[in-house]
């Protein structure tokens, strides 16, 4: 089978799979395993795809030119090494996803599933066509069907007033970017005669040279589209309300998934299509500035969350900003440093990966906790390591890998990004400052998951849940540990990771005349990588090596404990005389970091969303009943009542009237005739 | 006779002027209703009325098709004054008018029945099929029509069955939006007699392409004054005043007059017009796009403090009747993008306001209001009825993969396309005005289809089945009308140029 026939089944699966839902009706794990089926075999079919991008060079298919449209628009697809990354990453995770929500989904009694299990494959398969395309126009359409897909899925659960505004707020703002979208993809078709990525490069180019404006007002246009999406603040302030109100497994999806393609778009029309000029550049501190600020706003809101679901949306956000730091390095890099601008777009990508792995699987977590246990709130939880151990467990794993601790997946994409923003340009002081922030948000979200840990799972398990079953669901528990698995090797092998990451970064490599940058990254042995530039090594770091010599030491330690018998004796953990687990009067979330939200709190400020109304002089002035036309018929009635007063019963006046009628029609007629004669 | 003052309330809260006061006129005693036999004949008129559409349409396939019929002696005219002529635009109309007829009197089956919570009443099933059955053939022979002359006796025949429709229920509001809707456009049809006897006078002729034989000036008072027949037929701005009050009529006939059809006859005329003449005055075209903005946006800002489903949609239709004028008034200025673009919107916007339409019918008949403010948590109680609304909401605020997102894109490429100030301005006004109008209707499907059930929604359920086959069949439609409406569009316009 060719790559098209290839797509096309899979494509017609996820629409089966979505309609076979609907004959599901309200039987939940049916719909579930079927909808599981369904998403695992057409990922198969992509992730071939996939792979045969990744060996064999990119994969390219058309299904015609859409010529009556006026646009020369070609439902085209290409997939590069790059499309492959982010395609492994939807594939992988809405498969997780999926398997979650067989039992998930089983706590939402009052929902009907079909809401769920219906917009679940078409959401999956707008992804995936956004992430295969090649021509803006098509990119557009499935960009709006992917948004109106998610849209359902997040007003799943519509009965309160917070999840409706969490949904108007989220396609609300999408809309709005997305119509900016929709007039840059005109734009395009108009000034470059054609919507394909092909043909960008010359567009831009062309742009370029005659018209600045022009060039700027257009890659505008694409930047919010983009950047709203991705979660870039303050275009994102949907993010923290629309994340919480969905169902676990579908935040993981948005905040593990789709936000980031929001960071593909804007690679796309940036790295892939811009050419390097002065436009990248400016445009890259842009980025780069914007992604600092999601950073410090994201994280630090995070500190102030007690709900364990906002706190991850807020730490999304912060998460994007490391991802567009390293993207607006990358570009602004790109003349002066190309070297460290491939490691910064090398860590941008890399981080892509890893926030997929690390943020899915603690909005897995959570979801788990809603389900044992019905709340989301961190103020009335405490000791759930004892209840849910296996969660537990992942969400170690994960608060962890986000924190950028060694050896997880998080640390290997920070410590490029802190790399290429401290080393990379010595003039400029600014990137060095940006580097040193991005280093102190990782503190930051350190501390902040030292809080969810802590008041989630460690402590004393409150009374009310002491006769809650052990555990998770195993389709949920095999999900958390699988990607917690993911986090660990990702992070042990990152010159594995790397080298997949320089080949998908090729065509940018090629277009700004590297020749050195196969040292740049080099592996070490155990898939450790080291960074050369100058000719010598400057930093290195080899997990596999660090996590093997530890491991041996901890053996020693362990033979030396068995190998000298000492008797030990059990006690109790001393809790400080705390006898009584009182909930009201434990250390809660929402006291944790006072001095921090003290200290910063405009970041702590609620967002105003403005609240549109027309002024009621506008409607009374458009209102014409009430100038023109009643007072016209009204008058009108004045003149036929004033006329009917002729009409007044006295037979000498009608009398009168016939005399002076017939004098007027004589002196007419004697007039026409032209006098008597 | 029209009170003399009023505000921007519901037409019942009118006051009357202080006049003797009004006799009951004793009405006459309807005859028993033979409901279910009228019902099924006119169901049986409409389903031949669209097969045989259909037919004609795959027969021609946007091809001319002509007959002639006969003339009158004492009107000497160089071709045969009656006859039927189909082109492309007629197909693309017929597919509208008969398929949104069809559709709507099947659903009228059980609307207009003691079920129905907010008008519980069988009587005068006579007159409804009457009117509504009269009212297809108006608009079949509407867009045969081969020469102005048949035109504007349909064009006629079509304010008539308006008025018949709108009055309907016969209370004080449905007989005053009732007469006020037949002054406007009669008023606004004058001016397209008059036209048609400036065109006879200098040509001789009725035929539509007389007017390229007419000197400027006098073409250019011809264009204005069909323009403002259309203009007052499809309630564009100034005069749009009277589609809002003719929601009173029942809502089945106010999908299929105030959707599909009557509204359309108006862009119909517009849309013969710029294909036609070979020369459009420029001048006239931009006033045209300048009038057809500022209805959208006198259209979309009123959405925000209706609280009546029924004239929100009114004046969602207002502002969708703007763009089709818009995408044609581009069309004139040069841009075939544009003209696409209108007629798109045409088509599409049949079948998705008729959804919408009949969607709130469905609500009204169910809760037995059409109140936004008392209306919540209805997508609990009546499930397919809310995802036919949020359809028909989503592909109203032009959201792919829905029909009138590309008939919007096509309409601002078109302004694009024109590489004007003037026409990046409309592109930019035209997005701003779709963003508003989402927002707007988001937060009427949050509100009344979301949320918690309310005490008026609690006891509603979903329609029964003549009335869900057709709002199933018109979601369809607002997902694929576009598949077999743009190559007959193309035919449109391949013809014209």
């Amino acid at each position: 089978m060719n790559a098209a026939e290839i797509f096309i089944v899979v494509m017609s699966l996820l629409g089966l799979t979505s309609l076979l839902s609907l004959l599901c009706g309200s039987q939940r794990i049916l719909a579930g395993v079927l909808n599981f089926i369904g998403i695992l075999l057409a990922s198969a079919g992509m992730l071939s795809l996939a792979v045969r991008a990744l060996v064999h060079g990119p994969v390219q298919f058309s299904f015609g030119t859409v010529r009556v449209l006026g646009l020369n628009s070609q439902l085209a697809f290409s997939i590069d090494a790059l499309g492959a990354v982010f395609i492994a990453i939807i594939t992988v995770l809405s498969t997780a996803s999926s398997l979650y929500s067989i039992r998930y989904l089983t706590h939402y009694t009052h929902e009907d599933p079909r809401r769920y299990y219906f917009p679940f494959p078409l959401f999956v398969g707008g992804m995936l066509a956004v992430v295969a395309c090649s021509d803006w126009f098509w990119f557009l359409v499935f960009w709006e069907v992917m948004t109106l897909a998610s849209y359902f899925l997040v007003m799943f659960e519509n009965v309160e007033q917070e999840n409706l505004s969490a949904g108007f707020i989220y396609f609300f703002m999408t809309q709005m970017t997305s119509m900016g979208l929709m007039l840059g993809v005109i734009l395009v078709g108009h000034w470059g005669g054609s919507t394909s990525f092909t043909a960008m490069p010359a567009l831009f180019h062309r742009l370029a040279l005659n018209s600045p404006l022009g060039l700027n007002v257009l890659l505008f246009l694409f930047f919010i589209a983009f950047a709203t999406k991705a979660g870039m603040y303050p275009l994102g302030v949907w993010l923290p309300l629309a994340h919480p109100a969905a169902p676990a497994s579908v935040s993981a999806l948005l905040s593990g998934v789709m936000i980031k393609l929001g960071v593909y778009g804007l690679l796309r029309i940036f790295v892939w299509q811009l050419p390097m000029g002065s436009a990248m550049k400016h445009w890259g501190v842009l980025i780069a500035t914007f992604g600092v600020i999601s950073m410090l706003m994201g994280t630090l809101r995070a500190l102030g969350e007690h709900d364990c679901k906002r706190l991850l949306a807020q730490h999304s956000i912060g998460q994007m900003g490391y991802m567009l730091l390293g993207l607006g390095l990358g570009m602004a890099l790109m003349q002066s440093n190309p070297l460290f601008a491939i490691v910064a777009l090398v860590g941008c990508l890399y981080h892509v990966i890893n926030h997929a792995c690390f943020k899915s699987l603690l909005f897995f977590n959570s979801g788990a906790i809603l389900y044992r246990t019905g709340t989301r709130d961190l103020d009335s939880l405490g000791g759930l390591v004892k209840m849910m151990p296996v969660s537990a467990a992942c969400a170690i794993v994960g608060s962890l890998s986000i924190a950028g601790t060694p050896p997880f997946n998080g640390f290997a994409s920070k410590w490029l990004l802190y790399q290429s923003a401290i080393f990379g340009s010595p003039k400029m002081p600014l990137y060095l400052f940006y580097g040193v922030i991005a280093i102190f948000i990782g503190t930051v979200t350190l501390a902040s998951f030292v809080k969810y840990l802590g008041t989630a799972y460690l402590g004393t398990l409150p009374d009310r849940f002491a006769n809650q079953p052990k555990g998770c669901p195993f389709s949920m528990e095999c999900v958390e540990s699988s990607l917690a698995a993911a986090c660990i090797l990702l992070g042990l092998a990152p010159g594995a990771v790397v080298a997949v990451l320089l080949n998908a970064l090729r065509p940018v490599v090629e277009a700004a005349n590297l020749t050195s940058t196969a040292g740049a990254l080099a592996a070490l042995p155990w898939a450790g990588i080291s960074l050369q530039w100058n000719g010598r090594t400057s930093a290195a770091v080899a997990p596999a090596i660090v996590l093997g010599g530890l491991a041996l030491c901890v053996g020693i330690g362990y033979w030396i404990h068995n190998a000298v018998s000492v008797s030990s004796r059990r006690a109790e953990i001393w809790n400080c005389g705390e006898l009584v687990a009182d909930e009201r009067i434990r250390y809660r979330a929402s006291s944790f970091y006072q001095p921090f939200k003290k200290m910063f709190s405009p970041v702590y400020r609620k967002v105003k969303l403005p609240s549109i109304s027309v002024p009621s002089a506008v409607i009374r002035a458009f209102d014409f009943d009430r100038w023109i036309y009643y007072p016209v018929s009204a008058a009108f009635s004045r003149l036929s009542v004033g006329c009917s007063r002729l009409h007044n019963g006295i037979p000498q006046m009608y009398l009168l009237w016939q005399v002076l009628g017939c004098a007027l029609s004589i002196g007419l007629v004697f007039w026409l005739m032209g006098g008597v004669k | 006779m029209m009170p003399a003052t009023v505000t921007e309330r519901p037409d019942s809260q009118i006051s009357a002027p202080a006049m003797p006061p009004r006799r009951e006129i004793p009405r006459p005693v309807p005859p028993p209703t033979g409901g279910n036999g009228l019902f099924l004949l006119a169901l049986l008129l409409s389903a031949l009325a669209m097969c045989g559409s259909l037919g004609l349409v795959i027969r021609s396939r946007g091809a001319i098709l002509a007959r002639d019929i006969g003339s009158l002696p004492w009107l000497p005219s160089k071709e045969a004054l009656f006859g039927v002529r189909i082109d492309a635009l007629s197909c693309l109309m017929l597919l509208a008018v008969t398929v949104c007829g069809f559709l709507i009197i099947l659903y009228s089956g059980a609307f207009m029945s003691r079920s129905n919570r907010e008008h519980p009443s069988d009587k005068g099933q006579g007159r409804y099929y009457f009117f509504m059955v009269l009212f297809v053939a108006a608009m079949i022979g509407l867009v045969c029509s081969p020469n102005l002359f048949q035109l504007f006796i349909f064009w006629e025949l079509t304010t008539l069955c308006s008025w018949g429709l709108i009055s309907f229920y016969g209370d004080h509001t449905a007989l005053v939006s009732g007469y006020k809707a037949l002054l406007m456009t009669y008023a606004a049809g004058l001016f397209l007699l008059a036209a048609v006897i400036l065109v006879y006078i200098n040509t001789g002729s009725f035929a539509f392409n007389a007017i390229n034989l007419l000197a400027p000036s006098t073409k250019t008072l011809v264009i204005v004054f069909m323009a403002i027949a259309a203009f007052g037929k499809a309630a564009q701005f100034p005069l749009q005043t009277w589609l809002p009050s003719a929601m009173t009529a029942p809502t089945p006939a106010t999908a299929y007059l105030h959707a599909a059809a009557m509204v359309k006859a108006g862009i119909y005329l517009m849309a013969r017009l710029v294909l036609t003449v070979a020369v459009f005055p420029p001048k006239l075209a931009l006033l045209f796009s300048a009038m057809a903005i500022v209805t959208m946006y006198v259209g979309v800002l009123q959405y925000a403090v209706q609280d009546d489903l029924k004239r929100l949609l009114a004046y969602s239709t207002i502002a969708n009747l703007g763009y089709m004028m818009l995408g044609l008034a581009l069309g004139a200025l040069g841009s075939p993008i544009a003209l696409r673009g209108g007629l798109l919107h045409l088509i599409g916007h049949a079948f998705t306001k008729s959804l919408l339409f009949l969607a709130v019918g469905a609500v009204s008949y169910a809760a037995g209001t059409r109140s936004i403010a008392q209306l919540s948590g209805l997508g609990k109680r009546m499930p397919v009825t809310a995802l036919a609304f949020v359809i028909g909401a989503m592909a109203i605020s032009g959201v792919p993969p829905f029909n009138l997102f590309w008939s919007k894109f096509l309409i601002v490429a078109g302004a694009i396309q024109l590489n004007t100030g003037w026409g990046v301005a409309l592109a930019v006004l035209v997005l701003a005005e779709s963003v508003i109008g989402f927002a707007c209707f988001l937060r009427v499907v949050h509100k009344v289809f979301l949320g918690p059930v309310s005490e008026a929604a609690d006891a509603a359920q979903d329609p029964p089945a003549g009335m869900l086959t057709a709002l199933i069949v018109l979601m369809a439609l607002a997902l694929f009308s576009t598949l077999f409406s743009l190559p007959l569009i193309g035919r449109i316009v391949q013809g014209a140029s």
